[in-house]
């Protein structure tokens, strides 16, 4: 029922995950940042079981760090990716296997270039121009097949995302309430909150720059 | 009998004399010198002139332990990357068992504690180093630590390991105090004040024609490790040659009158 999505343009990624925490029928939580920033250019999105979340990319995040911290230099979002793959089908045949969906998404500082991976919890990996897990996939790879252009912008790509929102709004029966965004560039990584609006009587959402309040809308 | 030769053996006198020799490698190290004040600490230490076909980017004297904690030594080079490495590995696991950044004495306890390890059963061998953990702990405080072969650590406010560490830590001791009460607002002309302070300190040790100087902090809440530009280093350095000749020539002068 959670909602991940990875949009990959030329110099940037764009990730987008819902915040809801639920416990069988109920909802815990309405807030819950669900992607970890593994280093100053990657972030990790997490769905799936509630504790293997936790545990999972906690445990991802400080190795992550560790790496860095032995290399003196930021790991790169492939080599993120492949280890976390790694931790995860390593777990996934023993005893205790993690039932989490990934994506990775960044940008390498020396290439310039981005990359976006798709992990699921069997620990399949494959690197992909726009990706999504679970139900919300249905939805949104429809409009992604539909929409995604090798040369789409920043601004499209939010845009793009927002669409697809808009669109699980509408045609999903587990509608979402609210959502994280983030763009993954040269310059780091900025998030983006959602902002409810009501368009001529039907929902959709403005995405607005936690650091600076700039508004980005459907229009 | 010899008393050096197994590790775990006391002499009669009470001593263990491969960590005192452990010891004697720390005190034939380069020297280094650590200097804190309410703001910021700030590490100095020599650059080895490197052979002239080596990358002496690949020399390390200064280790990055987490965000804001780093490391110094002095000693033998291989064994310091041994520790450093125990070091970030005890402070990201702190991190993932207790969703807290580690004190900098937790890390520096904990170095410790290694160190004493390889005193104390067969097989192993001392470290060969001494080392300085400098950082600003999760409350904002600027800590440094002190770390010996044999396992002791202590606090300071400044202080130097290596060659000639005593005689560094008489000027230390005659000259903090007055420095330290006129510690600047910004962080900027601290860093360059007791970064004055750390060269002249290093100064009277060994000459060095390459300094390095490593300052932690806190800036808007959170931590900063910065190397501090070779250009100040080249400046403060100016500054304290030139105090040092001045000085000189008054010592010479009452010397004619």
């Amino acid at each position: 029922m959670e909602t991940q999505i990875g949009i990959r343009g030329d110099n940037f990624v764009v990730l987008l995950s819902d915040k809801i925490v639920a416990q069988s029928i109920v909802k815990m939580k309405h807030n819950q940042d669900k992607m970890k920033q593994l280093n100053k250019n990657n972030v990790m999105s997490v769905t799936g079981e509630a504790g293997d979340v936790d545990s999972f990319s906690e445990y991802i995040e400080a190795n992550i760090k560790l790496f860095g911290l032995r290399q003196n230099r930021p790991l790169t979002t492939s080599e993120c990716a492949y280890w976390t793959r790694g931790t995860l089908a390593e777990a996934l045949r023993s005893r205790s296997p993690y039932n989490v969906n990934l994506l990775i998404g960044g940008f390498n500082p020396n290439t310039k270039k981005s990359s976006l991976y798709r992990i699921d919890y069997l620990s399949s990996i494959c690197e992909v121009p726009f990706a999504a897990h679970g139900y919300t996939s249905y939805f949104a790879y429809s409009l992604m097949d539909k929409e995604y252009r090798k040369d789409l912008t920043k601004e499209e790509a939010i845009k793009l995302a927002i669409r697809c929102v808009k669109q699980l709004d509408h045609r999903f029966l587990v509608g979402q309430p609210g959502f994280i965004l983030r763009v993954i560039d040269e310059e780091g990584i900025h998030t983006y909150d959602s902002q409810p609006i009501l368009e001529n009587g039907q929902r959709s959402f403005n995405f607005v720059n936690v650091a600076n309040n700039v508004v980005v809308s459907e229009a | 009998m010899a008393y050096d030769t197994a590790l775990t053996v006391f002499s009669p006198d009470g001593h263990l004399f491969q960590v005192e020799y452990a010891e004697e490698a720390v005190r034939r190290g380069i020297p280094v010198v650590g200097v804190r004040s309410k703001k910021l600490v700030l590490i100095a230490y020599g650059r080895q002139t490197t052979p002239e076909l080596q990358d002496p980017r690949t020399i390390r004297k200064v280790y990055n332990i987490d965000e804001h904690i780093f490391m110094a030594f002095s000693g033998l080079n291989a064994d310091a990357r041994v520790l450093s490495n125990e070091a970030r590995l005890e402070a990201q696991s702190h991190r993932l068992n207790l969703d807290d950044p580690p004190t900098v004495e937790m890390i520096a306890r904990h170095v410790a504690y290694t160190q004493q390890k390889y005193t104390q059963s067969g097989g192993r061998r001392p470290f060969g180093v001494s080392t300085l953990l400098a950082g600003i702990d999760p409350n904002g405080t600027p800590r440094l630590f002190h770390t010996q072969p044999s396992g002791i650590y202590n606090e300071w406010v400044a202080t130097a390991i290596g060659g000639k560490s005593d005689d560094i830590r008489e000027l230390l001791e005659a000259e903090y105090e007055q420095v330290a009460e006129s510690e600047p607002e910004s962080i900027e002309e601290t860093k360059k004040l007791f970064g004055e302070l750390a060269i002249k300190a290093l100064d009277k040790g060994a000459h060095c024609d390459d300094i390095g100087i490593v300052a932690v902090y806190a800036q808007n809440g959170k931590p900063v490790v910065e190397h501090v530009s070779k250009d100040i280093i080249d400046a403060l350095v100016k500054i304290v040659e030139e105090k040092k000749r001045e000085q000189e020539e008054k010592a010479r002068q009452s010397l004619i009158l």
